[in-house]
């Protein structure tokens, strides 16, 4: 089959791969019909996660049909079509018994990796490096699913792809965003970031009663996005953001901060941007927390930030001062997707979503490569590709 | 085996001699969902090799002693004979293997009740000597063949089988939890059918 691999930084590359197979009694082969590129797929092909191999096959994004199920396989059947969530994860362990999907004990192969950088392990993760798992991902025109009797779920009616897709992910990532801050009615929202998961967190916010939602980013595309979705916007490159959201929010900070940048944050003073860039080069720090430090500072007193951009490693210079004094509440999370799959297909099915307002470009599989480079460089105003195998 | 059995004071170990029968005769009588179980790809060689292993097993179920071998650094085997020295079932099994064996020590499984029934809490611990000391200690451990990281890696397929039914694998690490993966990895892409992963 064709898959869409990683080659090492900056490079990616459709390459021929053989086709999988089932290798544990749940999983399920899928025939993939739609998949995406992430923006976290970005820090892969930046190279700034660690434990990726040459060859290994991105994406964690993914639907198409079941063409094969181990004799395990309960729930599923060859024909059905589903959307795969991107954390995998076994439904019987103690975290999955309590909705807390995206760290589950059993599905990471390699968790005495992943205990070395980070602790403890998360769950495995779709072509998302070798410490969370080395499974191959879904850029591929088939994938293998594990634990296919917990993972996908099943799409019976005919929502197109395009709007059921996202279930995968960023829909969920930008919803549990939201959730995390607690929204009561007249909180302000305030979202670092404009990509997609921003642009579901925004909606999702307003969704969850949301009085207003601030949207700040520097690309004009995307906060013109996020304002068709009824946020107001800021473009840090233009404004003090922290002065910028003290007065709109008459001087008492934003009510919660959603970090849905992550771990590459630009900052528009070069100076400040270049300390941090070039300790990460020098790999004494591995992420760049320019969003989680205005977030913290910009959080009014008691108020929540809640991060859902990927952070890989460590950061430095942590206001962890305004954090404590102040009783702000931090909670990140990768996705428990598996959640919230049910409730947000119910969501789109009744109207309240289309998804698909954030995809920007359509490609096929073998032009991946181009949509990693478009969606990097933000040319031709790239928010979200989707490929086609 | 013959240290073991010119040791006038050795009781025989009952619980490993069961055990070894009850191995050896499931490696006879199927192999396939043995393999399975284990985790072991289903090559030529593993067909062969797991009945081959169920009749030594048999064999020192016979003796009511129980054999072990595992895989050394750099594809040795190192072997040594265990007598249980504790046996309290759904507590504790302890062990303590022979000397001269080429590998000395001993160990024990604890089982206990996690609080707030949250399952069950399984602590393994591990005496060990390695052959020619610290320095055998230190090539193991740069092989990626400590015992350590096989003591981690032993209870994570233990839960999985008992949680989930069997090894979880992955495409980059077609084994499951095993510790040689942390140095030669094979990129996460489908295995080639047919062949070894």
């Amino acid at each position: 089959m064709r898959a869409n691999c990683w080659m090492g930084r900056s490079h990616v590359e459709v390459q021929d791969v053989p086709d999988p197979r089932i290798l544990n009694s749940r999983d399920a082969i899928v025939r993939i019909t739609s998949t995406a590129i992430c923006g976290s797929d970005l820090h892969l092909y930046n190279g700034f996660i660690p434990t990726m191999e040459k060859g290994d096959v991105l994406g964690h994004e993914f639907m198409g049909e079941v063409v094969e199920t181990g004799p395990d396989v309960t729930g599923l059947r060859v024909g059905d079509r589903v959307v795969v969530p991107f954390p995998i994860a076994c439904g019987a362990c103690d975290a999955c018994e309590h909705g807390l999907f995206s760290v589950c004990e059993n599905s990471n192969p390699n968790a005495g990796m992943a205990e070395k950088m980070m602790g403890y392990s998360p769950a495995g993760i779709f072509g998302y490096s070798h410490m969370l798992g080395g499974f191959p991902g879904g850029q591929a025109e088939y994938a293998r699913v594990p634990f296919a009797d917990v993972g996908p779920i099943r799409i019976d009616d005919g929502l197109p792809d395009e709007q059921v897709l996202f279930l995968s992910d960023i829909f969920p990532t930008g919803w549990m965003g939201a959730e995390m801050c607690d929204i009561t009615p007249g909180d302000v929202i305030a979202v670092w970031g404009a990509g997609p998961v921003g642009q579901f967190a925004i909606a999702s916010a307003f969704l969850m009663g949301a009085e207003r939602v601030i949207a700040i980013d520097r690309f004009p595309y995307r906060l013109r996005k996020a304002e068709s979705s009824g946020a107001e916007v800021l473009d840090y490159e233009r404004t003090d953001v922290r002065e910028a959201l003290r007065d709109m929010t008459a001087g008492r900070g934003p009510d919660a901060c959603i970090d849905a940048v992550g771990v590459e944050a630009h900052h528009p003073a070069p100076l400040m941007y270049g300390y941090d860039r070039a300790k990460q080069a020098a790999r004494v720090e591995t992420d760049r927390p320019f969003a989680l430090r205005e977030a913290i500072m910009a959080c009014r007193n008691g108020g929540v930030v809640a991060v859902v951009g990927v952070y890989g490693g460590f950061v430095d210079k942590f206001p962890m001062g305004s954090l404590m004094n102040r009783s702000i509440t931090l909670r990140g999370a990768q996705c428990h997707v598996h959640r919230y799959l049910r409730p947000l297909l119910d969501r789109i099915r009744a109207g309240d979503i289309d998804p698909a307002f954030v995809i920007s470009h359509r490609m096929r599989l073998e032009d991946a490569p181009c949509g990693y480079e478009m969606f990097r460089q933000k040319e031709d105003d790239c928010l979200k590709v989707v490929l086609t195998p | 085996m013959n240290e073991a059995r010119h040791r006038k004071d050795d009781r025989p170990p009952r619980a490993p001699g069961w055990t070894s029968l009850g191995l050896g005769a499931a490696q006879l009588a199927a192999p396939g969902a043995v393999r399975r179980l284990a985790g072991v790809d289903d090559s030529a060689w593993a067909r062969l090799l797991v009945p081959l292993a169920g009749v030594r097993e048999l064999c020192h179920a016979a003796l009511r002693y129980s054999r072990w071998a595992v895989r050394g650094p750099a594809g040795g085997t190192v072997e040594w004979v265990a007598e249980i020295v504790e046996d309290r079932p759904g507590e504790v099994v302890a062990w303590r293997s022979s000397r001269g064996a080429g590998v000395t020590g001993g160990g024990e499984v604890r089982f206990a009740d996690a609080p707030g029934r949250r399952g069950t809490e399984v602590r393994v611990r591990l005496r060990y000597e390695p052959p020619y000391r610290a320095a055998g200690a230190t090539v193991a451990r740069l092989l990626g063949e400590h015992p350590e990281q096989r003591v981690r890696d032993d209870p994570r397929r233990f839960e999985q089988v008992m949680e989930t039914g069997e090894v979880v694998r992955s495409e980059g690490a077609p084994e499951g939890a095993h510790a040689m993966r942390l140095l030669r990895r094979r990129p996460a892409r489908p295995v080639a059918t047919g062949g070894a992963p």
